[in-house]
Formats: C-alpha cells, structure tokens, sequence
C-alpha cells in the first residue's frame, strides 16, 4: 500500500513533473513567439538610423555691378529678365540691395539668356549662362584683369602719339636735308 | 553714366549718332588744320584722351546706382575743337577694353559727350577772349567751372534726349522719365566735375598756358 502510494506520489510527482516541464516550454514557446513580435516591432525602429541621400540643383545667382577702379558698385533693384533656350520669357525679377538675383533653373533648360536694366536709363547687359558647360564664371572679360586693360589703353594711346611725333621727326628731317641742298 | 549700351536705341538713332561723329570729327580736323599741323597737337590729344578713359573708372554712387566721371569739360577746354576725336577715340577705347558703352552706340556716345565738351570750349575761351587782365584768373576759373559742369549737364540731357528719340520712334514708353532721372543722378557730378575743370584750369594757366586750348591763338 505504501509502496503503491509512493509510486503514486512517484507518478504524481513525474506527472507534476511533466506538466511542469510541459508548462515550462510551453512557456518558453510563448515567450519565444512574444519575442519574434517584439523584433518585427523593432525593425521600425531600425530603419529610422538608414541614411536618406537627396539631391536638388540649387538656385542659380545672377551678379550685376557697375565695374570700376576702388570696387565695384552693385546694381541694385535693376530689372531682371531670363529667357529660356528657346526665347521664351522664363522669370523677371529684380536684383536686391547687393545687386544679386536668384532663381531655379527649369528642370531640362540648360542654357539661359540673362538681361540686366540698371535702373539708370540707356544701361543693361546681358550674358547667355550654360550648366551643361559645368561651372561656368560668365565675366570672361575679366579674365585679362582691370589694370592690363588700363594699360593697353594707355598703350595705344602712347602708340598713337608716337606714330605723329615720328612723322613730325621725319618731316624735320626731311625739311633739313631739302634745306641743305 | 552717360555711355547708352548696344540694344537700347533704336537703329536710326544709333545711324544718325555715326553720320553726326564723322561729320564732326571730319570738321574738327579740317578746322585744327587751319591752325596748326595735326601731328603737333597729336602728344596732347592722347594725353587727354587717356585722361578721359581712366575717368570711367571713377564710380561715384548714388541712390540705387552709380555715377562715373566723365572730364569732356576738361577736354574740350584742354584739346579745344580736337576735342571731340579725342573723346571719339577713348570712347573706342572704353568700349573695346572695359566693355563700357556698347561699340554700336559708339557714334551717338561720341555726340552726347563731345558736343558739350565744343560747348564748354566754347564758352570758355569767349569769356577769356574778353578778358586780357591776368588778375581775371579766378574769373576764368570760375566760368571753366561752369562750362566744365554744364558739359556734364549737357552730357546727361543729350543721352536722355537720345532714349526719348529712341521710345518716339519705337513708340514705346520705357524712357519717357530717362531725362528727371539722369539729370537728377548726375546733379552731384555737375558740381564735382565744375571743382575739377576749374582747379585743372587754374593750375594750368599758371603752370603751363600753351596747354590749354583757350589760352592759345589757335582754334
């Protein structure tokens, strides 16, 4: 009797046995499945540490300024107007106070014609800007700077005086030796 | 500024501006010759000329924009009816090496500032023709002034006259306020070229007469 109540503490004990270790993976499995759902939660907060690359082709800055010795003055609230490759008026607007205008390029135009009116009558410039043509600086005139350009004035005009004071010389000299003969 | 850019006027004006300089220029040089030989006057005329391109240089701002200067009262008083070549050429000049003025609009350029520049030769040697007393100087230097000035003022109306004939023939009205603003814009350079005709002048009677135009017995 006693035995058969010990083997019935024994077959109870395992039977606890089991439905403990029965219960424990159950357990385990539901813990395991609460956690693949915490992860799938946690794939939102991965994502957020992905980097985002963007791009947009910045505004173009039109410069204008009357050129001169001791700086250059900005052309201020002149009128701007922007043609497009095919002649079309793109965008007008005005320069601010230092003479600068911004505007974005029309997506597929590549090339744009820039007129300037300085708000002094009888002025304006214009200058054709090309992207396709990678950084462009349009005052090519610049490229031989101000004080070359003052000097080869100042040559010519040396030039000038020179071819007069050679002939003046040569007449002399000619007007000595008809003297002489 | 007084220097009209290429695309502004309007193609007659820009014609009439080059029949006008060459007939000037040609006058100018058949009258210098009834005085003196070109080839002698020819040192000083580039030496004026080159004063007259590097005074572009010279920005002066005012309001919203700027003014530069502009010394064809000097010129003409200096050079005298070789004058206007003078700024015929440094016009050529400014054109082709600063971009200043358009090299179409060279020829109505030429007329809007040497004609003032004859103007103020002008009125400065009658005012000195009346005058033989060397005490008179700082009368002279006072009427130089003036016309030095005047050439400027003169200057700015021709070149809005030029924008108006030009919104007349096209029948549009962007130029129709050109001359208040330009007058207005250069009123200050009308006084400060005035200070500087008349010290160049001053200076020049008692340092050098034969230089001036006006103190020579020629033309």
């Amino acid at each position: 009797m006693g035995e058969m109540r010990e083997r019935e503490k024994g077959r109870g004990a395992r039977e606890k046995k089991k439905k403990r270790s029965g219960e424990r993976r159950e357990m385990g499995r539901g813990c395991v499945i609460v956690f693949m759902f915490f992860l799938l939660f946690c794939f939102g907060i991965a994502s957020a540490h992905r980097i985002y690359v963007v791009h947009r082709i910045a505004d173009i800055e039109v410069y204008a300024y009357f050129g001169g010795v001791g700086g250059e003055t900005p052309c201020r609230y002149a009128d701007v107007e922007v043609y497009d490759d095919r002649g079309n008026l793109y965008v007008t607007g005005k320069t601010d106070e230092n003479g600068k205008f911004r505007f974005s390029p029309e997506t597929g135009v590549k090339t744009y014609k820039i007129v300037v009116k300085a708000n002094l009558p009888g002025h304006q410039a214009e200058t054709l800007l090309n992207l396709s043509g990678g950084y462009s600086d349009s005052s090519a005139e610049g490229a031989i700077g101000l004080p070359m350009r003052i000097l080869a004035g100042f040559g010519y005009l040396t030039g000038i005086a020179g071819i007069a004071m050679l002939y003046k010389s040569r007449k002399a000299t000619k007007a000595a030796r008809h003297g002489d003969n | 500024m007084v220097h009209i850019s290429d695309g502004v006027l309007s193609p007659e004006v820009v014609v009439a501006g080059w029949i006008l300089s060459a007939g000037i220029i040609a006058f100018s040089f058949w009258w210098s010759s009834r005085y003196t030989e070109l080839a002698d006057e020819m040192p000083r005329l580039s030496l004026m000329t080159a004063a007259f391109f590097v005074a572009s240089l010279i920005h002066i701002p005012v309001g919203p924009s700027s003014v530069h200067l502009i010394l064809n009262g000097v010129v003409g008083i200096v050079l005298g009816v070789l004058s206007f070549p003078s700024i015929f050429i440094g016009l050529v000049l400014q054109a082709f090496l600063f971009q200043h003025g358009g090299i179409s609009t060279i020829g109505i350029n030429t007329v809007n500032m040497g004609i003032p520049a004859l103007v103020a030769y002008g009125i400065s040697k009658i005012v000195k023709g009346r005058l033989h007393n060397a005490e008179k100087e700082s009368l002279i230097a006072v009427i130089s002034g003036l016309s030095g000035g005047i050439a400027v003022a003169l200057a700015a109306l021709l070149t809005s006259v030029s924008l108006i004939m030009t919104d007349l023939i096209k029948g549009s009205p962007t130029y129709h306020d050109a001359a208040i603003i330009l007058l207005a814009a250069h009123a200050p350079l009308v006084v400060i070229e005035a200070i500087i005709t008349g010290s160049v002048v001053v200076f020049l009677l008692q340092v050098k007469p034969e230089l001036l135009a006006i103190a020579r017995a020629t033309a």
